[in-house]
């Protein structure tokens, strides 16, 4: 995965409206590249057949008092 | 009154039999925190705003209903405080940043309606990591300070609630835990921390950081002061469709049954991973063996999906708030702290690509989770890998605990839970050789907080860790 450099950085802040100067867009391209080359690192094939979790709620239907009962 | 601790040593459970029997008043207790507060807050940095006079107004009216035999419950008369992204009527409402600096709200939220309507007495507000997101440098109203040590950090993102709460500066404290933010201050100053499954607990009048994340939860000096203040603030609210319908057990059934016949899972790759310091792996072990006597059985499993969360909770949570504070990024980029504005850019700026793998990996990792909690009734391990870093290291510049490797070191024991919007409690389980508090985290399946409340409970009595206090 290759690092983003400043001046992609800094046409990506244009289109989204964010103002970066030099020294700003250093910082910001070393966060998200550490970010991106995290996820790349994530195996593929771990996520074969997975779905995004785009909507997440943990269950409604789960019991209240899921622990073990006294022995 | 018995007891040789003073008042702001106190357990809420110990206050409360107190003031229940008239032994002490609630204004009593209430001045005895507020004088800690007026002698330790300009060192500690725990509040940014203390509501005195809000404050004995509440204590006085405790005392008299006490006093006419309308007692409220263990709440009734208890002074706490709140991280300040929790919305109090007429008082200022920062999310420790200087965007807000002199934002009122003019509402309660439902939080504090149900603190109020539990008798509580609200001190005040509390200092934060800049709108809940680790890492700032520059807090503009005063730096958290870890009691136990004062130039050590007492994390993120709810400082101000771990250090009030083991200071004693309030009686317990809430906090908000989107990716460890309780859990993990708590950790660091010697406390338990409880993230709630992800809505248990309303959120309505509650500054976000990730929608699909946020969670509200206790810090206190015991495990039963937890549950307590737990059962005041859980529960559905028409207010917030995230809050849950399900409902509220009772929590303090799940106290002083002991673990006996609990089945614990200790997660091999987080006890072995290289990152892991020796002294927070050997306190881990350790209280897995208390719980083993205790007549726990405690089995290795493994979580193999979980080496990924911590790039996955990057992408996605601050993904969320990138959204939340486009305008302001746009408009006043200049009033944001250094390392928060450079992590809230990184993250409006995130592919697409990179979102969508993270949601991926997100829904493998709840997978696994559920899974081994199908098998396990609790997973044990470390809240993070190391104690508390000092101060200046503990910030989201280059090198810096919150920034980079180290960052996805920590969050590889925070972010699971988070992800999967399960419960999760961080207990005492000892201390390092400089004499810093060691934490240990269990997970339990959604809406499972009492049996997070009865392992750590029984964990907690036999491992003797509460009853020491820092020296402030």
């Amino acid at each position: 995965m290759p690092q983003p450099t400043t001046q992609q950085i800094r046409e990506l802040a244009s289109l989204a409206g964010l103002r970066l100067d030099d020294d700003r867009a250093e910082a910001v391209a070393v966060r998200l590249g550490a970010t991106l080359a995290a996820l790349d690192d994530i195996p593929a094939d771990a996520l074969d057949g997975v779905e995004p979790a785009l909507i997440f709620a943990p269950r409604a239907d789960a019991p209240a008092q899921s622990g073990p009962s006294d022995e | 009154m018995n007891s040789a601790e003073p008042l702001h040593r106190l357990p809420i459970s110990a206050a409360a039999a107190l003031l229940r029997s008239r032994e002490i008043s609630a204004i009593e207790l209430t001045q005895a925190y507020l004088g800690r507060i007026a002698a330790l807050n300009d060192r500690l940095g725990a509040y940014i705003a203390v509501t005195a006079e809000r404050a004995l107004a509440q204590a006085r009216q405790a005392d008299a209903e006490i006093g006419a035999g309308e007692y409220r419950g263990p709440l009734h008369g208890i002074p706490i405080a709140v991280k300040d992204i929790i919305h109090a009527k007429g008082v200022p409402t920062t999310a420790g940043s200087k965007v807000l600096a002199d934002f009122m709200p003019d509402e309660d939220s439902t939080i504090i309606r149900r603190l109020d309507g539990a008798g509580a007495v609200l001190l005040g507000k509390l200092n934060l990591s800049e709108f809940a997101i680790g890492g700032t440098i520059d807090h503009p109203f005063g730096t958290p300070r870890n009691p136990w040590n004062t130039d050590r950090t007492a994390g993120g993102s709810s400082s101000g609630s771990g250090v009030a709460a083991a200071a004693g500066l309030c009686a317990g404290a809430l906090g908000s835990d989107t990716g460890g933010s309780v859990r993990g201050p708590a950790a660091f100053c010697g406390i338990v921390g409880l993230r709630p499954t992800y809505g248990r607990v309303t959120r309505q009048g509650v500054i976000p950081m990730c929608w699909s994340m946020d969670t509200i939860g206790p810090m206190t000096r015991t495990v039963e002061d937890c549950a307590a203040m737990l059962s005041a603030i859980a529960g559905p609210d028409p207010l917030d469709a995230s809050a849950a319908s399900v409902p509220v057990p009772d929590y303090a059934a799940a106290l002083n049954i002991g673990a006996r016949g609990v089945k614990i899972g200790l997660p091999t790759e987080m006890l072995q991973f290289d990152g892991l310091a020796d002294d927070v792996r050997q306190a881990v072990l350790q209280a897995a063996g208390v719980l083993e006597e205790l007549g726990a059985s405690v089995r290795e499993i493994s979580l193999p999906a979980s080496a990924s969360s911590g790039a996955a909770f990057i992408a996605t949570a601050d993904v969320d708030a990138a959204a939340y504070h486009a305008d302001w990024l746009r408009d006043r980029p200049q009033d944001y702290d250094w390392s928060t504005r450079t992590r809230l850019e990184s993250a409006a700026l995130t592919p697409a690509w990179a979102y969508i793998r993270a949601q991926r990996a997100r829904a493998l990792i709840a997978r696994e989770l559920h899974d081994a909690l199908t098998e396990c009734d609790a997973l044990l391990l470390p809240t993070g890998p190391v104690a508390a870093p000092p101060i200046e290291a503990a910030t989201g510049e280059p090198g810096g605990y919150y920034q980079g490797r180290l960052d996805l070191a920590r969050r590889r024991y925070t972010s699971p839970a988070a992800l999967a919007g399960m419960p999760a409690i961080s207990v005492p389980c000892g201390f390092d050789p400089d004499g810093l508090p060691v934490g240990m985290q269990l997970i339990a399946a959604p809406f499972a907080e009492p049996t997070l409340f009865r392992v750590a409970q029984a964990y907690e009595s036999a491992a003797g860790w509460v009853g020491r206090h820092p020296a402030v």
